[in-house]
């Protein structure tokens, strides 16, 4: 299992976002900030599946990390949204 | 040379409102935006959900300049606000001027006053008014719109979209572990998931993944994506439709006795529709029933006890914006009808019953400063009436 992490950054108040890493691991996180969570993952080719929405013109960026490099990366500006971030755990 | 001066005094209060709006940023820097968590991005970037007209209840203070264009009557120089206004212009702790939702009955609370002056000799003061006003409906300012508070529909719709996304993502995951398949062949899915995501589009994924998607899926899937947008929009509409409606009391101290009372209610109702184009202009609804005593204070012999009861009903429409990142409404026409009713203490000549046609012109100069001009027109008796009044919003928030 490899450490992952998964930092959201909701610009506006009104951003509300699902991220589900194998329908166990399903995170909720609405209001503005960054929001950081440490997931444990096999290593392999994953996918991450996103929905959410942000009524203000604020965007929601999606990014996953392990340590300092970038796996994956998504923003997000549209009112209701959706998507699936492929990435490559590696040990 | 003195009666040009005399005259001029209106204008040079107009120069200081005007000009102390610029100070006024600096006055609202304390205001906590922990404490306003909800909409104050959707109000610095989206649609303005309120018009002028919106000010009949001072946000928190307000200053006003009351001038009658064409009748000649008295001027007034009134001063206003909530009680909240007031509590944070005389307090020094940060509880008082922060604590914004919390003080439902004070931000509801409006006490004012005002100097009347003497139409013929305007720096003689004729008199005071005092006026007491409470929102028993307040609903239109968007800092108090709890937005997470009526968004658990729009949160459930959207969590509905994750069992479908689930299955493509399993597929994906089943491709992916597919030993048969070629590397290109995964990198090529891999690319789709990424368009997918990008344009928000199911026909951008690759064939490998389509062909396991059934149509009746798809549907569900869609149809859930757009009843959340639809509950969005909903939401938007609850609060850029949302009323105001208020009650007050005023009277006027004139010549040592309250020679006017009057007892008032004013209703707005906000009329956008789902679109976004109608809610960038918006529509509002606006009714009012005033019931005015005055004791004439000219006549010394006898008072003639006069009570008129005025009925308002008309619409109001935002024409412009400001190009501001604030977008507040620039220009706005109520257009209303009126009807006035003196059952006693008629003047002589005056009509009983009186039906007008009233337009308002409100135009924002600066934020916070806007001229309403009221032009009224009987039509039975082809007279025009107009009335001008300066407004100036002290301390008001995100501005």
């Amino acid at each position: 299992m490899e450490k992952i992490q998964l930092i959201v950054e909701i610009e506006g108040g009104t951003g509300s976002v699902f991220i589900d890493f194998d329908s166990k691991n399903t995170f909720h996180f609405k209001g503005s900030g960054v929001f950081v969570k440490e997931v444990e993952i096999k290593e392999g080719e994953k996918a991450v599946v996103i929905a959410g929405s942000e009524p203000s013109d604020g965007f929601v960026l999606i990014t996953i990390k392990k340590q300092q490099q970038t796996l994956a990366t998504a923003k997000f500006t549209q009112t209701v949204f959706y998507g699936i971030l492929p990435f490559t755990v590696k040990p | 040379m003195k009666t040009y001066i005399l005259r001029g005094w209106k204008y040079i209060i107009i120069l200081v409102v005007l000009l102390s709006t610029f100070t006024n940023k600096a006055l609202a820097q304390y205001d906590s935006k922990e404490t306003l968590y909800t909409f104050e991005k959707y109000a610095k970037t989206n649609k303005p959900n309120k018009s002028i007209l919106t000010e009949i209840l001072s946000e928190k203070l307000q200053f006003a300049f009351d001038n009658k264009l064409v009748n000649s009557t008295d001027n007034k120089l009134e001063f206003k606000g909530s009680l909240h206004g007031w509590k944070t212009l005389f307090s020094h702790t940060d509880k008082a001027k922060t604590a914004y939702l919390d003080n439902v009955f004070s931000r509801n609370f409006e006490m004012g006053g005002s100097i009347i002056f003497d139409n013929n000799n305007q720096q003689k003061i004729k008199g005071i008014n005092a006026s007491l006003k409470y929102a028993l409906i307040n609903n239109r300012d968007p800092k108090t719109f709890k937005y997470f508070d009526k968004t658990q529909k729009i949160d459930n719709l959207v969590k509905n979209l994750l069992p479908f996304l689930n299955q493509i993502r399993n597929d994906y995951q089943n491709v992916m572990d597919d030993k048969n398949l070629s590397i290109i062949d995964k990198e090529r899915v891999k690319n789709s998931l990424n368009k997918f995501t990008k344009q928000q589009d199911i026909s951008s994924l690759d064939p490998l993944l389509l062909e396991k998607i059934n149509k009746s899926s798809i549907q569900a899937f869609e149809a859930n994506f757009a009843a959340a947008t639809k509950s969005y929009d909903s939401t938007i509409n609850k609060m850029n439709n949302a009323s105001i409606w208020t009650i007050a009391l005023n009277s006027n101290y004139v010549d040592k006795k309250w020679s006017e009372i009057t007892l008032q209610t004013e209703f707005i109702k906000g009329l956008g529709g789902i679109e976004r184009e109608r809610e960038d202009y918006p529509w509002d609804l606006y009714g009012g029933v005033f019931f005015k005593n005055l004791q004439d204070t000219t006549n010394l012999e006898k008072s003639i006890n006069r009570t008129v009861l005025t009925g308002k009903f008309g619409v109001n429409k935002v024409l412009a914006l400001t190009k501001s990142d604030i977008k507040s409404s620039a220009l706005e026409v109520l257009l209303n009808v009126e009807y006035n009713y003196i059952p006693r203490g008629r003047y002589s000549n005056e009509e009983e019953k009186t039906f007008m046609l009233a337009s308002t012109i409100s135009i924002r100069l600066a934020p916070n400063v806007y001229f309403p001009v009221e032009i009224k027109y009987d039509p039975k008796n082809g007279n025009f009436f107009g009335f001008l009044k300066v407004k100036w919003d002290m301390l008001r928030f995100n501005q």
